[in-house]
């Protein structure tokens, strides 16, 4: 077999060659099976998004400046989860900290903001109950912001543990973990901010 | 040499061989600061393009382009950010070895394009409750729909099921 490169010599150390690559594929997996579920409801929101029942439509409720402040926001928290990993694989410490904090403090702001809006809606009288449409649309974004709540946990998690136990095996795995679940949710949220928000107001 | 000759050989087979352990997975950090920022970039002007495309017809008042236009541009959009992100941000296809990681992305790819496009074939086929043959009017009082002259919306529920029985020719 060929030496391992610096890089894979950084992902495995501390733990049992080939261990990492087999986890993050089985991840991997967990991740297709996860598009699979956002698929559905895709589907059902494209099926349901004209049944108002009478109500407001999508191209009444939305805010679109609102919407492109939050997309920019997770796409920056992506994007500086990506840093974040760079500086892990160099063993920087203190700064995959830093990035790792601006990746959470990022995705708060995006949670806060998609919380307000639901709560807007449903303080309107636009709740998941007025209508079809209203009920596919809350359950897809808020599964995705499931999805955010989920990942902020586990990057809080991930940060202690930077803390107590350093760079070892596991720990490095967990965060290649989170970065790959951070960017997935970052491309689902594209999909998103196109079919229901952006062809929502047209 | 001679051991590589021979992992290469099952590259792609069935067969389970040793080196399909050592497969690159996705998101192993092979992503410098350059290849995120250039990926970074991209993503902002295609989120910021599609944002400008579905505004400016909205502000225009009569839209330079038609609504199909729109709904194609953005979705292109989409797409393109789509691999922009698989490819600076979560490094798909970069792996050496066998790619499993691609594979299970077809296979993903596959199982959304027929859920979605399954699901949306279907259900404007039967779209005999659809809101959108609702009276264009406004009022609550279903009339009758111009696709189906037929069809009589104060028909009671197995009424309704017998007409969709008859009209989709299915024969019991």
């Amino acid at each position: 077999m060929t030496r391992p490169t610096a890089v894979e010599n950084l992902q495995l150390h501390g733990s049992e060659p080939g261990s990492d690559s087999k986890t993050i594929f089985g991840f991997w997996v967990y991740l297709m099976t996860d598009c699979v579920l956002f698929a559905t409801l895709f589907a059902t929101y494209a099926v349901l998004h004209k049944n108002t029942a009478g109500g407001a439509g999508s191209n009444e409720l939305f805010s679109l400046p609102f919407v492109l402040a939050e997309t920019l926001i997770l796409l920056t928290s992506s994007f500086i989860c990506g840093l974040m990993m760079l500086a892990v694989h160099r063993r920087n410490t203190k700064l995959a900290l830093v990035w790792l904090a601006a990746t959470i403090i990022l995705g708060l702001a995006f949670l806060g903001m998609e919380l307000s809006e639901f709560s807007k809606l449903a303080s309107e009288g636009n709740s998941w109950r007025r209508s079809g449409f209203l009920s596919a649309f809350f359950t897809l974004v808020g599964t995705h912001g499931l999805h955010i709540t989920t990942g902020l946990l586990w990057a809080a998690t991930l940060g202690v543990q930077i803390v107590r136990r350093g760079f070892t095996g596991g720990v490095t795995r967990r965060l290649m973990l989170f970065s790959l679940f951070w960017h997935f949710l970052d491309i689902v949220w594209i999909f998103i901010f196109t079919i229901v928000y952006l062809m929502g107001v047209l | 040499m001679d051991f590589h000759f021979h992992y290469r050989l099952f590259d792609g087979s069935i067969v389970m061989s040793r080196r399909q352990t050592t497969v690159h997975p996705p998101g192993n950090g092979r992503g410098t600061a350059a290849s995120y920022t250039v990926g970074f970039i991209l993503s902002i002007a295609l989120t910021l393009g599609a944002y400008f495309v579905v505004t400016s017809q909205n502000d225009a008042g009569n839209p330079a382009m038609s609504y199909g236009y729109i709904i194609g541009a953005i979705v292109v959009l989409a797409i393109v950010q789509l691999l922009v992100q698989l490819r600076y941000f979560i490094h798909l296809g970069q792996e050496s070895g066998p790619r499993w990681n691609r594979l299970m992305f077809m296979f993903m790819l596959l199982i959304v394009f027929i859920v979605v496009g399954g699901t949306l074939w279907i259900m404007n086929n039967l779209d005999y409750h659809h809101a959108d043959n609702k009276p264009k009017d406004g009022s609550d009082t279903p009339t009758k729909m111009d696709d189906y002259p037929h069809y009589d919306p104060a028909m009671t529920p197995s009424e309704t099921d017998q007409f969709i029985i008859h009209d989709e020719g299915i024969n019991r």
